[in-house]
């Protein structure tokens, strides 16, 4: 599964690599400690994205809908569903404490007990970064579809030359 | 492989062939392998005839690629020519009836006088090139010439042992009253000789093959003269109840006599002949249609024949064409359950067709008055708008395709259907079993007779059609050509979609 999270970390400039270390599943000293969130993120991803494509190829399978925009709109529907699925689970981590300080400040300092807090105003993960993540999860679901498209059409009754007649 | 020679005499034998075509084209069960029409008419300019040799031309390259060893039975059943040729053309120089009996050249003075009285003035001065007119007594005279012609001697050539003959005739006319018996009596004639001295060929078998005739009576009127024509439908009851008692002596000469007739009549516009005659189609012609499929039906051997054991016709079957409603509007509801079988699904297929390649019935004004014509719609073609979208037609059926010329002579015959249909639904008596109008590829067939494939939450209308054709195509014979593909293809749909049961 190094593969999905190879696959994540071509497109972390986009999302930044504080939040690409903590969906690995590393640690502030950069040691997996797991879980890898990212198989997670991508295995949903991955279904998403056979799903929509099952869909239109075999289960809408209509010859009205075989027009290359149709199969763009499907195209479309993979990237908003996988949006808002990797915005909703960083979103989720992000917002419930799940991350650690290291991660999301640039500061950080320990309490007596030893637990370890982030300086406010130097945070630098923000729900900006949740966004373009799930803009790198569309992109990559994205491309998934396409993949698929070209893979496995070639058994749909009335769409198999769509997109390209 | 048994051929059926069918004779059409007259306008009405070629309306009749007409509809014949119809039926074939549409794939209607036929018991011959093989139609072999004569048309014969002295009026070789006949619209009628005209249009009738046109689509028969145009049968003849369809069914070549017709033959896809499939399923297919559109244009199933070939339709083969004498010589190539449709009409029987009766030679001779003469245009007048006075010139070809010779009475100014050839007769005596005693001869003279004989022909004066049985013969009027306006009759003997009869220019026969458009016909006689609704004159048996001339069409008796002249059509007694058959056996000199190059057609009847390519007839006697072709015939084989098991093939049939039927005659089509109208009892009411010129041509066709004359021309039944006498044909009737050449083909019974032993050892007839052609000019050349010779016997013609296989006349032997000719004489004793199974022998059918279709009598056709008065179904319209004509209105007022406006072109010195003799004709005069005043006078069709009674030239029909005396060919009728003449008939009698037919008894034991034929096997099946068919009797068309229809009490309803039609006022047709008055036109003696030449190409002025085209009346449009009528039910009855599609009826005598059926009685030529009825004669060739081996179901229907032991009650169309009745020979000895030296094969002479021990008694001729009398047969007719009922309906179940005499009411002014027909559908197919109103056929019996016999004829329901033969024509509901290959006319409904066709029709689906032909209205998948665009052909539809629309209204037009022509000089202030509104008409239905039949004509391609552009937004009707489903063919043209969907063939660049559908797995069925990649790189098979192109935009190019409808250029082939057997595409162009298939889509020829699909608006002479429709056509014909229209022609049928404009009568008095109409046959109106379909919606015309409709552009839907499921609510096109009147009545309550629910034999198309219903919608379902997915396909409807015309995607029903084009996931059917992308469902087909895979089924079909790769080795066929293209054309013959196409074929295949649409009658595999039609049938998968339309299909009565009863």
């Amino acid at each position: 599964m190094s593969i999905i999270r190879n696959i994540y970390s071509w497109l972390s400039p986009m999302y930044g690599n504080e939040l690409y270390e903590y969906l690995k599943g590393n640690d502030c000293d950069g040691v997996f400690i797991g879980p890898d969130h990212f198989l997670t993120i991508g295995l949903i991803m991955i279904g998403i994205s056979l799903l929509v494509f099952i869909a239109y190829y075999y289960l809408i399978n209509h010859p009205r809908y075989n027009r290359w925009y149709h199969w763009g709109t499907f195209l479309f529907l993979t990237g908003i569903f996988n949006l808002f699925i990797g915005f909703g689970y960083t979103y989720s981590k992000l917002n419930g404490g799940n991350i650690p300080a290291c991660f999301t400040y640039s500061q950080i300092e320990a309490t007596d007990d030893g637990s370890i807090f982030g300086v406010d105003g130097t945070e630098i993960l923000f729900n900006s970064n949740c966004w373009q993540f799930g803009l790198a999860n569309a992109i990559i679901a994205i491309a998934f579809f396409i993949i698929f498209t070209f893979a496995f059409k070639w058994w749909s009754r009335n769409c198999k030359h769509s997109p390209l007649f | 492989m048994s051929k059926l020679y069918v004779f059409g005499i007259g306008g009405t034998g070629a309306r009749v062939l007409k509809s014949l075509t119809m039926l074939l084209a549409a794939g209607a069960d036929c018991g011959a392998d093989t139609i072999v029409p004569v048309i014969i008419d002295r009026d070789t300019s006949n619209k009628d005839l005209s249009r009738t040799e046109l689509l028969i031309e145009d049968y003849i390259i369809v069914n070549e690629i017709a033959k896809t060893n499939g399923k297919n039975r559109f244009f199933n059943t070939k339709i083969d020519l004498l010589n190539g040729e449709l009409c029987l053309k009766l030679i001779d120089n003469t245009q007048k009836f006075d010139e070809f009996i010779g009475r100014n050249s050839t007769m005596s003075q005693e001869n003279q006088a004989l022909v004066d009285m049985l013969f009027s003035k306006e009759t003997l001065k009869l220019d026969m090139t458009e016909g006689f007119q609704g004159n048996p007594n001339i069409g008796s005279v002249v059509l007694n010439q058959f056996d000199d012609n190059d057609v009847f001697k390519a007839f006697g050539t072709s015939f084989k042992d098991g093939d049939k003959i039927i005659i089509i005739s109208s009892i009411f006319g010129g041509t066709g009253a004359s021309g039944f018996p006498l044909l009737r009596k050449i083909l019974q004639t032993p050892n007839v000789k052609g000019v050349d001295g010779k016997e013609l060929d296989n006349w032997g078998l000719v004489n004793k093959a199974p022998i059918g005739a279709i009598s056709v009576l008065p179904y319209f009127i004509v209105g007022s003269p406006t072109d010195g024509s003799l004709v005069n439908s005043d006078t069709f009851i009674d030239k029909t109840r005396a060919a009728l008692s003449y008939y009698k002596t037919e008894d034991k000469k034929i096997d099946t006599l068919y009797y068309i007739a229809d009490k309803l009549t039609t006022i047709y516009e008055h036109h003696k002949g030449g190409d002025t005659q085209k009346n449009d189609a009528h039910f009855v012609e599609l009826s005598a249609a059926l009685a030529v499929l009825d004669f060739v039906n081996p179901e229907n051997n032991s009650k169309n024949f009745h020979r000895d054991t030296k094969n002479n016709i021990e008694r001729t079957t009398y047969k007719e064409f009922g309906i179940n409603a005499n009411i002014q509007k027909l559908s197919f509801n109103n056929l019996t359950d016999e004829t329901k079988r033969l024509i509901v699904n290959p006319l409904s297929r066709f029709l689906l067709f032909a209205k998948y390649m665009g052909y539809t019935v629309v209204k037009e004004n022509n000089n202030g008055k509104e008409e239905l014509v039949v004509r391609n719609v552009e937004n009707n073609d489903i063919f043209e708008k969907e063939h660049k979208f559908q797995p069925y037609a990649h790189k098979r059926f192109t935009s190019d395709f409808r250029k082939n010329n057997n595409i162009q002579k298939l889509e020829s015959v699909q608006e002479k259907f429709f056509e014909w249909l229209l022609e049928m639904d404009k009568q008095e008596h109409k046959f109106s079993p379909f919606n015309l109008l409709a552009s839907s590829a499921t609510d096109f067939i009147e009545g309550d007779l629910k034999i198309v494939k219903p919608d379902n939450l997915k396909y409807k209308n015309w995607a029903k059609v084009d996931n059917e054709l992308n469902r087909q195509i895979h089924k079909i014979d790769k080795a066929c050509e293209n054309d013959s593909r196409f074929i295949e293809l649409f009658y595999r749909v039609t049938e998968a979609l339309i299909n009565y049961k009863n």
